[in-house]
């Protein structure tokens, strides 16, 4: 955005917006003179820093949105105290307002103009902008996660079904879930989930469902991201430190795609699901060194892989191709081996030994269209006593006969019905 | 007989009405209405800015006047 657009008001916008009724100066300060360094001087570009300049008219959202997550960057603090103590909140705190509090954003920072942390700029000629556009807000912060995740920007990796789909974030993140009406949370999944897949897909649900992979799984083995999100991006040790000149910086070692379910650390009513996609969050034992020693003393308390919600959902993914794509398969599983030495005690509740193995008497689809009768099913899933007779699975694991024939590649084709999910 | 018991059923039916009108109309003209909260009413002054928005709405002006911002390069690396 060219200098001149960030602050270029559209006459014809906004003068529909009950907001040009206010004197300009009445929120910005300055003086409406023409003498332009005269009207700039003590000019608050940022006017809905000040709550009161939003909350004094828009009494029914601006108290809940000042104490929102989005607004207090409360997130950070959780993780960063819970592997902490107290003396160090301080060092903690000012390596916070150094590298992340840029990220605070005001009722302006969405609804008026693109956020400041990300250059800022008008977004409708200065018009109140009620749904603010997912790229030049949500997405601008959102950036190398869920923007890439959502767009398909991830090479090799598709959009998200929901984005194919046309939707836009606000379609699933409510407003009231964005300015945190209703809600004290500590945390992005603290308390109730929001938005949750059943919201809108109620009828496609566990048990009842109709759909075979969810009446098997129900609704508190896997979170729906296990089956329906492909690979992420993970991110490795984040460093912060400043420039000679005192400019913040932060360096992140390396990122990575990657999919791995792994243990629920965040097991609850709102969330019960015993395994969850799990990424690898930028934090390290030394990430704060810059601004004192041993800020983290209690770095093991919470894992380096953290719950997490992909963007990337797909209606078909490699784990749903095949029940051996999960039930054996320790690819897609955070076992030991996958975690680095020095975070395996932080991650250790949440490490999986190996893969669940196949149910009793699992039989290959091909071999149960041949030789096992289609009414075990009960039996088959574990459900009953086993009182049929388990015929013995082929020697080859896709049920060929056990030829001499290399098992192909468990790697799905990338055409819309199945990978993509068309 | 028969028109004394009707006359009787009458008048006690007017009475009954009536008495039930009455107590409507008293019951309204007591009942106190829920109040409603009134919120202040912001009160706007006359636009006088006008000066601001004859620059920040002239194109022109403005790609004459709006100086970029200094870019200062980044010495973050990875995925913020």
């Amino acid at each position: 955005m060219a200098a001149w657009e960030r602050v270029w008001i559209d006459a014809d916008m906004y003068s529909q917006d009950l907001h040009s009724l206010i004197n300009c100066t009445q929120c910005h300060g300055g003086q409406a003179v023409d003498d332009m360094t005269i009207a700039h001087t003590d000019m608050i570009d940022r006017p809905a820093k000040n709550p009161e300049t939003c909350g004094a008219c828009h009494t029914d959202v601006t108290p809940a949105s000042l104490n929102s997550l989005h607004s207090t960057l409360a997130g950070y603090d959780t993780v960063l105290y819970a592997r902490s103590v107290p003396e160090n909140h301080p060092a903690l705190e000012e390596a916070e307002a150094n590298h992340c509090n840029s990220c605070h954003t005001t009722c302006g920072d969405c609804h008026i103009s693109q956020p400041y942390s990300v250059g800022g700029g008008l977004l409708d000629g200065h018009a109140y902008v009620q749904t603010p556009p997912m790229s030049q807000t949500c997405t601008a912060c959102h950036g190398s996660r869920v923007k890439n995740e959502y767009f398909g920007l991830n090479e090799g990796f598709p959009s998200d079904v929901h984005f194919r789909e046309r939707m836009s974030c606000s379609d699933c993140h409510t407003a009231d879930e964005i300015h945190g009406v209703g809600i004290t949370a500590d945390h992005r999944y603290d308390g109730e989930q929001k938005p949750n897949c059943e919201d809108c897909h109620q009828d496609q649900i566990g048990v009842g469902s109709g759909i075979e992979q969810h009446e098997i799984h129900g609704t508190e083995i896997l979170s729906c991201q296990s089956c329906h999100s492909v690979e992420y991006t993970n991110c490795v040790n984040c460093h912060l430190s400043k420039t000679d000149e005192g400019t913040p910086y932060y360096t992140v070692e390396s990122h990575n795609m990657g999919f791995y379910l792994a243990r629920n650390a965040l097991r609850s009513a709102e969330r019960p699901y015993r395994f969850v996609t799990v990424r690898h969050v930028p934090i390290d034992i030394d990430s704060f060194s810059f601004y004192g020693d041993n800020l983290l003393p209690n770095f093991n308390n919470l894992p380096t892989w953290a719950y997490a919600t992909p963007h990337n959902i797909q209606r078909n993914t490699p784990q749903t191709e095949s029940c051996e794509a999960c039930h054996g398969n320790n690819d897609i599983f955070l076992t030991i081996d996958k975690v680095a030495p020095a975070e395996r005690e932080a991650n250790a509740s949440i490490i999986v030994d190996q893969a669940p193995p196949l149910p009793d008497g699992y039989v290959p689809a091909t071999a149960v269209e041949t030789e096992v009768p289609t009414d075990n099913s009960t039996d088959f899933w574990g459900g009953g006593g086993d009182t049929t007779p388990t015929p013995e699975p082929p020697t080859d694991f896709w049920g060929g006969g056990g030829s001499d024939t290399p098992t192909p590649e468990v790697t799905p084709e990338a055409t819309p019905d199945n990978f993509w999910g068309g | 007989m028969k028109f004394r018991n009707s006359l009787f059923f009458l008048i006690v039916g007017f009475v009954l009405i009536g008495a039930g009108l009455l107590t409507q109309v008293m019951g309204v003209a007591h009942a106190s209405p829920p109040k409603v909260q009134q919120q202040p009413t912001p009160v706007v002054p006359p636009f006088t800015d006008i000066a601001c928005l004859e620059c920040h709405t002239n194109q022109e002006a403005l790609q004459t006047l709006a100086v970029e911002k200094e870019v200062v390069d980044s010495h973050s690396e990875g995925p913020g």
